[in-house]
């Protein structure tokens, strides 16, 4: 095994510790939190920084995530709700301030909204959160009735003794519960699944009613007494660096516009890194150039007046950069050797012997995540404390690195997390905060709110890096593969060899080189389904392209690969992957048998494509299947006729939001597929805006089918699973429509056909 | 210029640069924060809002162009929530991060006013707003539910 292997399992042993149970410190009482949306707070009583029970018995849990739609507002109240027996109707939720976890020691256990991991890793430590704190109010309770502890029961936020018919409200009993010390993590008893009452319910998304009359806050709203507004403009090219700045025509512009320059240069990590885990497996640094805000009465006068100010660049070494040679670059680089991050048997034996042999060379352009809500960030810097408003899927992140540029210890930095208007990733990256800071700072005493043009967010996001990967395989005499051989070449990036090299098929022998091109500009993020999406959908398409020159049905060539009789004896943790196997084959089973399989029209495909998105086997992932059908048509369009998503996530938590996630998964899917793509001439990039950096719309939706399967293991993710697997479903159809193998997205020909025309 | 309207069933008058696009006197002049800002370009629809019952794309409908009209927003559809398809994005449970909602509800709110029961195709054609999560199904699901439920109002 290669050491880049080895630093891999090291990644998943961190993810995996991450969701056992702590001990939760005690924490100060008597905190008043943020005002929660929607709802007046009373004062109340905070215990072990989880919950505050306010004086009128509702109850606030704290949420140590940002919300960017994937509802974890709604599933973290059905978690602590469920172990601590809350009325539904008490419940407010209030976003952490990483000031606390920094204080104290980090009580959240995880935090960074990345991974489709919020159900994943709060299924655990939340509960457990809840049932101590359960166990507090009953031993408050105890002691105040002077009744043993069993003789107490919960329900909605009241502690009752039957046999006296006496009762005590949370609230009464919280000032003295919070002073108990905490049953240790591992002496909690939680629910049995089958008393659960609130987890795997469907329950309404509770912010759904304040979004329908426009009433829900963003970080784009705020509104603070004398705020002021700022606009940017960032290096048009990337690495240039500010020259200077002829201000002349702002005089008499109107809302007092004023020039701030914002200096570039290393602003921050876009994922944690636990400790003693390696930070190049973790992270990537997160770098940006400098900038020129204007900052006026009105973030229109702001903008008005950006646009009027000269400002001179240096453009710096790669004003000449493009993406398109960077594409020919890779493309040469695949034909050669690369670092091996994999090798598994003898793969050239495997080629000498081989009865067949296939290879395709495939690319995925660079692209911008793209959430709708342009990036944003209010904040108040004063003297001895700052405060900042921010719509960041790294709040942690973003304190720290606004304690650094204000030079104040964490306790006087506090950071407010706001609704996120989407994310799929682009929030790692805390640039925009780095710089309402810088901004803040040089208007000491003055609210400054900062927001992005939709053309500075495309043209300065955080990018999916382009990528080429070179494929091969060699198929023995019974048509099976018996050796893989993949090449990968990418823009500049965090490490993601996890995407082309580790999936779920246990082939005799495999080779996975992994090359990241470091003089390539752009500044990489992860963007929804990561690694996995730029890269599984090459794998799977490529099988599939193997399936047909063996002459093989699909889901019997898929099947055969999955026979667990084929995992050699000698694999390392053979039992997880043959379990792997095995589960994955029941969710193929499951997909199969509710597909109907009949004879196909003409013109007409199905592609179909089984996966999980495991670092390795025995790594919790979700194992799904996607069917996609497809129709060619006369006219040179596709039809996307159906698409069908069944999946084995684990314990669902509300099947509603696991159906919303999947059916965004299709869409953000079909996106990428057919409809967008970030180049760059000149070191700038060509796109601007949503005409031509182009987003799904209603009139090209399929039709979306979700079949959830029932499982009782831990949570897994689901907000980016189906991505990889519906673009390679696509591809796969489209070819078995007899229509052009696809190798390139996005997709040049056929074109995507409006639904209902 | 001194630019006057009818915003939500109240007068409301601004000393303005009647350049100025009608979404941020909305949001920034008149404090009504629930028509969004996406694009700025007429590209994504979050910032629709009714004038004089017609969806405009207020991020690019300079403010005097309203002038001695009727304007509503999101706020002035039915702060109840009780509007037929406040109801049936609540009972489809649509959003997912909700920042486009606001602006697919009034552009759909205008094509009902029209187009009482509409086709799929219709919705199609008349709603090019971008929703990047991805809720479309259920926007549709909705429309229709809503437009059944007008109907059963309408009939009773």
């Amino acid at each position: 095994m290669t050491n880049s292997s080895l630093a891999r399992r090291a990644f998943l042993k961190g993810f995996g510790a991450v969701s056992a149970g702590i001990i939760f410190p005690v924490a100060a009482h008597g905190v008043t939190l943020a005002k929660p949306q929607g709802r007046p707070a009373t004062r109340g009583t905070e215990i072990l920084s989880w919950i505050v029970i306010h004086e009128d018995n509702a109850v606030t849990v704290v949420v140590p995530q940002t919300e960017i739609g994937q509802g974890v507002t709604t599933t973290l109240r059905q978690m602590v709700g469920e172990e601590l027996d809350l009325d539904w109707a008490t419940m407010r939720t209030a976003f952490y301030d990483p000031n606390v976890n920094k204080t104290r020691g980090n009580p959240y256990v995880w935090t960074a909204t990345l991974g489709s991991s919020s159900a994943h890793s709060l299924f655990k430590p939340s509960r457990i959160a809840a049932a101590q704190i359960r166990a507090m109010l009953i031993a408050a309770a105890a002691a105040r009735l002077r009744v043993a502890a069993d003789e107490l029961t919960c329900a909605n936020n009241v502690v009752r003794h039957e046999k006296s018919g006496r009762q005590l409200s949370y609230a009464a009993l919280a000032p003295a519960a919070a002073k108990l010390t905490p049953p240790a993590a591992d002496a909690v008893t939680l629910k049995a699944p089958d008393a659960w009452t609130r987890i795997g319910k469907p329950l309404p998304q509770v912010d759904t009613p304040l979004m329908t009359r426009g009433a829900l806050r963003y970080g784009i709203d705020l509104e603070l007494p004398g705020m002021r507004f700022a606009a940017i403009r960032q290096s048009p090219v990337f690495g240039g660096k500010l020259v200077g700045i002829d201000a002349a025509k702002l005089k008499g512009l109107p809302g007092a516009p004023r020039v701030v320059t914002v200096k570039g240069g290393f602003v921050g990590y876009n994922s944690p890194v636990p400790e003693g885990e390696d930070p190049a497996i973790w992270t990537a640094e997160v770098h940006m150039d400098d900038a020129v805000a204007v900052v006026a009465d009105s973030w229109w006068q702001a903008k008005t007046a950006l646009e009027a100010l000269a400002i001179t660049w240096d453009e710096g070494p790669h004003a000449k950069f493009s993406s398109g040679a960077l594409a020919r670059k890779l493309s040469q680089k695949v034909q050669g050797e690369l670092p091996t991050v994999l090798a598994v048997g003898d793969i050239d034996a495997a080629f000498r012997e081989a009865a067949k042999t296939h290879s395709a060379e495939y690319t995925y352009p660079y692209l911008d995540p793209a959430p709708l809500e342009p990036l944003n960030c209010t904040v108040l810097v004063k003297r001895d404390a700052v405060q900042v408003w921010a719509g960041t899927q790294f709040a942690d992140d973003a304190h720290e690195l606004t304690c650094k540029l204000v030079n104040l210890p964490p306790e006087k930095v506090h950071l407010h997390l706001v609704p996120c208007g989407g994310g799929f990733g682009r929030r790692l990256q805390n640039d925009f905060v780095h710089q309402a800071v810088q901004i803040g700072r040089a208007m000491p005493g003055v609210p400054v709110k900062l927001l992005w043009t939709r053309e500075e967010c495309i043209q300065r996001s955080a990018y999916a890096p382009l990528s080429v990967m070179k494929l091969a395989a060699a198929l023995d005499a019974r048509g099976m593969i018996s050796g893989w051989r993949s090449k990968l070449a990418t823009a500049k990036s965090a490490e993601q060899s996890y995407g082309s090299a580790r999936f779920q098929f246990e082939f005799p022998a495999i080779l996975a080189q992994y090359h990241r091109d470091e003089e390539a500009p752009l500044q990489f993020g992860w963007m929804r389904g990561v690694g996995q999406t730029q890269y599984l959908w090459m794998n799977y398409a490529f099988f599939d392209e193997l399936a047909g020159l063996a002459g093989r049905d699909r889901v019997a060539f898929i099947r055969a690969h999955l026979d667990p009789e084929r995992i050699p004896a000698a694999l390392e943790k053979r039992d997880a992957a043959v379990a792997r196997a095995q589960t994955l084959r029941r969710v193929l089973d499951a997909a199969v048998a509710k597909a109907a399989w009949g004879a196909k029209a003409p013109r007409s495909g199905r592609g179909i494509v089984v996966s999980d998105t495991s670092y390795y086997a025995g790594y919790e992932s979700a194992s799904k299947v996607g069917i996609v059908d497809v129709t060619l048509r006369e006219d040179g369009t596709v039809s996307v006729d159906k698409v069908a998503i069944t999946i084995d996530c684990g314990v669902v938590i509300n099947p509603d939001i696991v159906r919303r996630q999947l059916e965004g998964c299709v869409s953000y899917a079909l996106t990428n597929a057919f409809l967008s793509e970030i180049t760059v001439e000149n070191g700038r990039v060509q796109q601007s805006n949503f005409h031509d950096y182009p987003i799904l719309k209603m009139a090209q939706v399929p039709k979306i089918e979700v079949n959830l399967l029932p499982s009782e293991d831990l949570p897994t993710g689901v907000g980016e699973d189906a991505v990889p697997i519906t673009i390679a479903a696509l591809v796969n159809a489209i070819a078995d429509a007899g229509g052009p193998r696809i190798r390139s997205l996005p997709i040049r020909a056929p074109t995507l056909r409006q639904a209902s025309a | 210029m001194r630019v006057k309207m009818t915003l939500n069933g109240k007068p409301r008058s601004i000393d303005i640069d009647p350049s100025t696009p009608l979404l941020w006197v909305i949001r920034d002049s008149f404090g009504l924060k629930g028509t969004k800002f996406g694009c700025g370009a007429a590209q994504c629809g979050a910032c629709t809002v009714h004038v004089d019952n017609a969806a405009v794309r207020s991020c690019s409908f300079p403010v005097d162009g309203a002038h001695g009209k009727s304007v509503t927003s999101i706020e002035g559809l039915d702060p109840a929530n009780a509007h037929p398809l406040q109801q049936a994005w609540i009972a489809h449970n649509v959003p997912q991060c909700g920042y486009c909602q606001p602006g697919f509800i009034m552009a759909a709110a205008a094509l009902l006013k029209t187009t009482p029961d509409p086709t799929d195709a219709q919705i199609d054609a008349s709603l090019s707003n971008i929703c990047r999560c991805g809720t479309y199904p259920r926007i549709r699901a909705a429309i229709h539910a809503a437009a059944r439920a007008s109907e059963t109002e309408a009939t009773r």
